[in-house]
């Protein structure tokens, strides 16, 4: 028995530090944070920012967000503009569960982080980390486009470096 | 600025013949109220009259008194260039009013933003349902009384 | 005779041509619309509500967030509905100022207006050329109040900032660059064919029907009719200036998206008389710290890109109103689509809804 075992844990061993492995996952994570391709899905103010980010001046392509795709299939960042109210809560999650993995949230502006200037509204949901784990909170009331531009660095980072930061929604799972 | 009053000779004119209207004292614009009983016969003649001939309904609301409510009426005359407010007070209790949408289809979206924001039921109206709130939506948040 | 079925499609809230969160349950014959119903309240905030919590200067950020695209406009029509009620008097030079703003901000949301029907017709590039030029004016706005989108630029009895010095030499350079630019959108989009196919002609808006169901600004002039609250209920200093209201006849697609492009021009006119009889002055009127109306109420109106827009405010007497309602145009203008979409082809109805520039945040509210 004891020499099988030995067996078996060297082979788990090599194979954990298998090295081809480890290279295709981190190629694959350096391919998706260079082309992250968003979910067209513009909600409130801070959708004419996404828009602007889009535009020429500043560009959101040449950081490989080439193309806003309609489709969530199609898709792999949801940007989440604007507040989400109750009526529309169901939508963003059945949306979000249409996209395929991996994906991505990034939650762009105040509202989107938090409520925002609608927190103590009756229709207003608290952030949308509540029920959706978020991996950027980029706050602003609406932030400028240069800041929408760092977010998504920022992801970029976060995905090449998983062991950064831990995505977490708002109830710890 | 301007002021799009009406006429004075006009309202006294409209006034005479209806019982419950009164015209309210305000220096910015013509404003008037009536009972319900007496509204609806009061658009059809404002809208079709042609001195008055407020063609363009520009917007309803309601304002929670706590014991009664005012539903308001802004009217435009697009051939004389007069405006008017017209002012409907009803009951806390089960509120609901006649609705203007056969004369102005343009009421059939601000009814029912009424209804579904401060619970006036329009009675009449082709279809009233709630319009910013979701169907299932407990109590009417503009009132005075609603707890979030 | 072979019956097709009758489909019903829906247009979500998700959907990269409806302008925002907006909805619509299509039936559909084969591709033909046999009924539209409109489903909003995606967006709904609770503005009306949340603005008896707050006092009078602390409501006028909620002004921008609602009609994102021409917020000055917004701000303007609440601050002078609560000079009226509360008898301030606004210097000369603050009131040219908000002119030379809400018309920028006019400029802005046509041009938006102008970008999104290029790309709902999959023209990117035109969508591309006047968010450049847009960018020009948001700079210059940022300029002056250091926000671009949401700005919260003007104050109960004045603006809050006078003009920087860069800001007038800047202007000016602009309006005298725009309409070159605005020939080269010309030039890409309205001459083209496919273009002029999918618009002329499409979804024509009689003007009975338009003043019947309330429409009102762009939608309304383009079927003729010409009502302009600057002209027919005129605010501010409107009344010092020379400027027409552009009116087409047709009533189609294509009319109102022509439309956009006269009022651009009759902005820049505007402005440019603004810039020309710009007096020196103060920027503030005199206004009490705390800001307390007397009890009474007031609708007041305002003409923005989409329309008129109307602020209908009760007071009790104290520092917060006692109801605020905000009567936003495309709320009313929306109500038109389901009429103006029976009977086209699914294609058609984009362009149609593209024409009409509906507003999220203003159906909303």
């Amino acid at each position: 028995m004891g020499i099988d075992a030995q067996q078996q844990v060297d082979t788990q061993e090599l194979l954990k530090n298998n090295i081809i492995l480890t290279s295709i996952e981190k190629l694959l994570d350096w391919g998706r944070a260079h082309s992250l391709w968003p979910l067209t899905f513009g909600i409130a103010c801070c959708a004419i920012e996404m828009m602007a980010t889009n535009g020429a001046r500043y560009d959101f392509s040449r950081f490989g967000s080439e193309l806003f795709r309609p489709s969530p299939r199609q898709a792999d960042l949801m940007i989440i503009p604007g507040s989400v109210n109750r009526k529309l809560q169901p939508l963003v999650e059945r949306v979000y569960q249409q996209m395929a993995d991996p994906k991505y949230v990034i939650a762009m502006g105040n509202c989107a982080i938090s409520g925002g200037p609608y927190r103590d509204s009756y229709a207003v949901l608290p952030g949308v980390d509540s029920f959706l784990p978020v991996d950027v909170y980029i706050p602003g009331c609406p932030p400028r486009p240069e800041a929408l531009i760092f977010g998504l660095l920022k992801l970029r980072e976060k995905i090449i470096h998983p062991e950064k930061a831990v995505r977490l929604r708002s109830d710890g799972k | 600025m301007g002021n799009n009053s009406m006429a004075p000779g006009l309202i006294s004119k409209i006034s005479s013949r209806y019982f419950s209207m009164t015209i309210l004292n305000d220096q910015h614009t013509t404003k008037v109220q009536v009972e319900e009983n007496d509204l609806i016969y009061l658009m059809e003649e404002l809208k079709n009259d042609p001195d008055l001939h407020f063609d363009l309904l520009l917007d309803i609301t309601a304002v929670d008194y706590l014991d009664h409510y005012i539903v308001v009426y802004n009217l435009f005359s697009l051939k004389h260039g007069h405006k008017i407010m017209v002012k409907c007070r009803i009951e806390h209790e089960n509120p609901s009013l006649i609705t203007v949408s056969d004369l102005y289809p343009a009421a059939e979206v601000l009814e029912c933003e009424v209804y579904d924001l401060m619970g006036i039921e329009f009675v009449s109206h082709p279809n009233l349902h709630r319009i910013l709130l979701p169907d299932d939506f407990e109590g009417f948040p503009l009132r005075k009384d609603y707890k979030s | 005779m072979p019956r097709t079925q009758e489909l019903h499609l829906n247009m979500g809230p998700q959907h990269p041509s409806t302008h925002g969160v907006y909805r619509c349950v299509l039936t559909l014959d084969g591709e033909t619309v046999t009924s539209a119903e409109n489903h909003i309240g995606y967006l709904h905030r609770g503005i009306e509500k949340i603005a008896e919590s707050k006092t009078y200067p602390q409501f006028l950020p909620y002004t921008d967030r609602m009609d994102y695209l021409c917020p000055m406009v917004y701000n303007q029509g609440y601050v002078e509905t609560i000079e009226i009620m509360m008898g301030v008097e606004v210097p000369v030079r603050a009131e040219y100022i908000r002119v030379i703003m809400a018309e920028l901000s006019r400029i802005t949301s046509h041009l938006v207006m102008v970008a999104t029907m290029a790309i709902d017709l999959s023209s990117s590039t035109g969508w591309m050329y006047c968010l450049r030029e847009r960018e020009k004016i948001l700079d210059l706005i940022e300029m002056v109040c250091g926000s671009r989108l949401t700005v919260s630029y003007m104050r109960i009895g004045g603006v809050s900032e006078d003009l920087p010095d860069e800001f007038i030499p800047g202007l000016r350079k602009f309006i005298g660059e725009l309409p070159a630019y605005l020939d080269e959108v010309h030039e890409l989009l309205t001459g083209n064919e496919i273009f002029q196919a999918r618009t002329k002609g499409i979804g024509i808006l009689p003007p009975d029907m338009a003043i019947a169901y309330g429409v009102t600004g762009p939608n309304l002039r383009a079927s003729g009719v010409a009502y302009d609250v600057r002209r027919a209920q005129p605010y501010s200093v409107y009344d010092h200036f020379n400027f027409e209201i552009p009116v087409r006849f047709n009533g189609d697609s294509l009319d109102r998206y022509l439309l956009r492009f006269d009022e651009i021009e009759q902005s820049l006119r505007i402005i440019e008389q603004a810039l020309d009889g710009l007096p020196e002055g103060e920027i503030k009127g005199k206004v009490p710290k705390l800001i307390k109306v007397q009890p009474g109420e007031v609708y007041h109106q305002v003409e923005s890109s989409k329309g008129a827009v109307g602020f209908f405010v009760v007071s009790d007497g104290s520092n917060k109103p006692y109801r605020l309602h905000i009567r936003g145009p495309s709320f009313v203008n929306i109500g038109v689509f389901p009429e103006l979409a029976r009977g086209w082809k699914i294609q058609d109805i984009i362009s149609i809804l593209a024409s009409i520039d509906p507003v999220l945040g203003e159906i909303d509210r």
